[in-house]
């Protein structure tokens, strides 16, 4: 009974009879993505060459690259010539909804924390400026209590009472309002953002699992120094 | 939410720190002399009353030497004094210095009835506008 390891082992000897002891043409790949892509050639062996040589006659590539959809092809290979293999890797459509999933949840976040950061910068400018109106209506009624008993017209002093200085009071009731309004809806907005951090930074980032990677990784033939081996692959999302 | 609570109580004292709630009682604002409602010691003082005549005509005249008390005005200017006469309510014309600088005035009744009281009320003019007034009242 053979085990295991000694019947993959008679298999790799096997499979790698085809590529000896023929005249081989070449091909030479050109895919986007070009830094990671890999491809399984005749359904067999999975390799990530830029060039190949093989038997002549029809072979199947199947190419995939990380968030890119797997393409079957076939090339015609002639013997003793070297081809260009030009090839551009469409977009998975899990990654396309992937990135609009993940747009739409960005753009959800910069909402739910920009809007309440500007509305607190808004209302901070308008606090500050509102306790600067407050204090200029308080120094003006200073100014005016204090200018009483420098006056030396009496028709004048009977303006500054009568007039200027309830004027005066009213503008600094008035402006005390809109500063404590202001204030109020202040740090009322600087609340609100403080929560909309708090609750965004906890919502979960979508994460993209490439499905089209497991399919790829199903069961297929690496070549190697010695015939190859047989190899299973599996995606194990880590989060 | 301890954190919290310290941040809500110092906002909330910075607030309160941050009003001005002083504001000024005008009621209380009397002190100066040249406003009509200065409640302090009368600084217009009547020295000489004087009757003079009989002039052609069987005329008297009443005159009065007035004095102002010039060291509680603030304001050193050109003031005159306006004289009115209570029963009537006619002001008479207005009443310069003696000279410039001088705080005392000379104020003639053309024309008076002898045993007959008149009572003024005299003020401190300055640009058409007039202190409180003290009252005195003479009979020729």
């Amino acid at each position: 009974m053979l085990s295991v390891a000694g019947l993959l082992a008679l298999m790799s000897v096997v499979l790698a009879l085809p590529a000896s002891g023929q005249q081989q043409g070449r091909v030479r790949l050109f895919i986007d993505p070009g830094d990671n892509y890999a491809f399984i050639l005749d359904g067999k062996y999975r390799m990530q060459e830029r060039e190949l040589s093989l038997t002549p006659g029809r072979h199947t590539l199947t190419f995939w690259a990380p968030r890119r959809a797997i393409v079957d092809t076939a090339v015609q290979v002639v013997a003793d010539s070297l081809s260009t293999f030009m090839l551009q890797l469409p977009w998975s459509a899990g990654w396309v909804a992937h990135t609009q999933e993940l747009k739409r949840h960005r753009g959800k976040r910069f909402l739910t924390r920009s809007l309440p950061a500007l509305a607190t910068l808004g209302l901070g400018i308008w606090a500050g400026t509102a306790f600067v109106d407050h204090r200029n209506a308080y120094n003006e009624l200073n100014d005016l209590e204090d200018s009483y008993s420098s006056l030396g017209v009496p028709r004048e002093i009977t303006s500054l009472k009568e007039e200027r200085i309830p004027a005066a009071q009213d503008e600094l009731a008035r402006t005390r309002t809109t500063f404590l309004v202001s204030t109020g809806l202040f740090v009322a907005a600087a609340a609100g953002t403080w929560y909309a951090f708090r609750k965004t930074a906890r919502e979960p980032v979508p994460v993209f699992e490439d499905k089209e990677k497991v399919r790829f990784d199903g069961l297929v033939w690496l070549p190697g120094a010695q015939g190859g081996t047989w190899a299973a692959g599996i995606t194990v999302p880590i989060r | 939410m301890r954190t919290i609570t310290t941040i809500g109580v110092c906002l909330g004292l910075l607030v309160l720190n941050g009003c001005y709630k002083d504001e000024v009682d005008v009621a209380a604002l009397n002190t100066n002399p040249w406003d009509p409602d200065y409640t302090g010691p009368a600084f217009i003082e009547v020295v000489d009353e004087r009757t003079a005549g009989p002039f052609p005509g069987g005329v008297f005249n009443q005159e009065l030497t007035i004095k102002v008390d010039l060291s509680v005005l603030p304001v050193s200017s050109a003031i005159t004094l306006r004289v009115v006469d209570q029963a009537t309510g006619i002001a008479f014309d207005p009443v310069p210095q003696q000279a410039p600088g001088s705080d005392t005035f000379e104020f003639i009744h053309f024309n008076v009835t002898p045993g007959v009281e008149t009572c003024y009320a005299i003020a401190v003019e300055v640009q058409f506008s007039t202190t409180r007034s003290e009252t005195y009242c003479a009979t020729p």
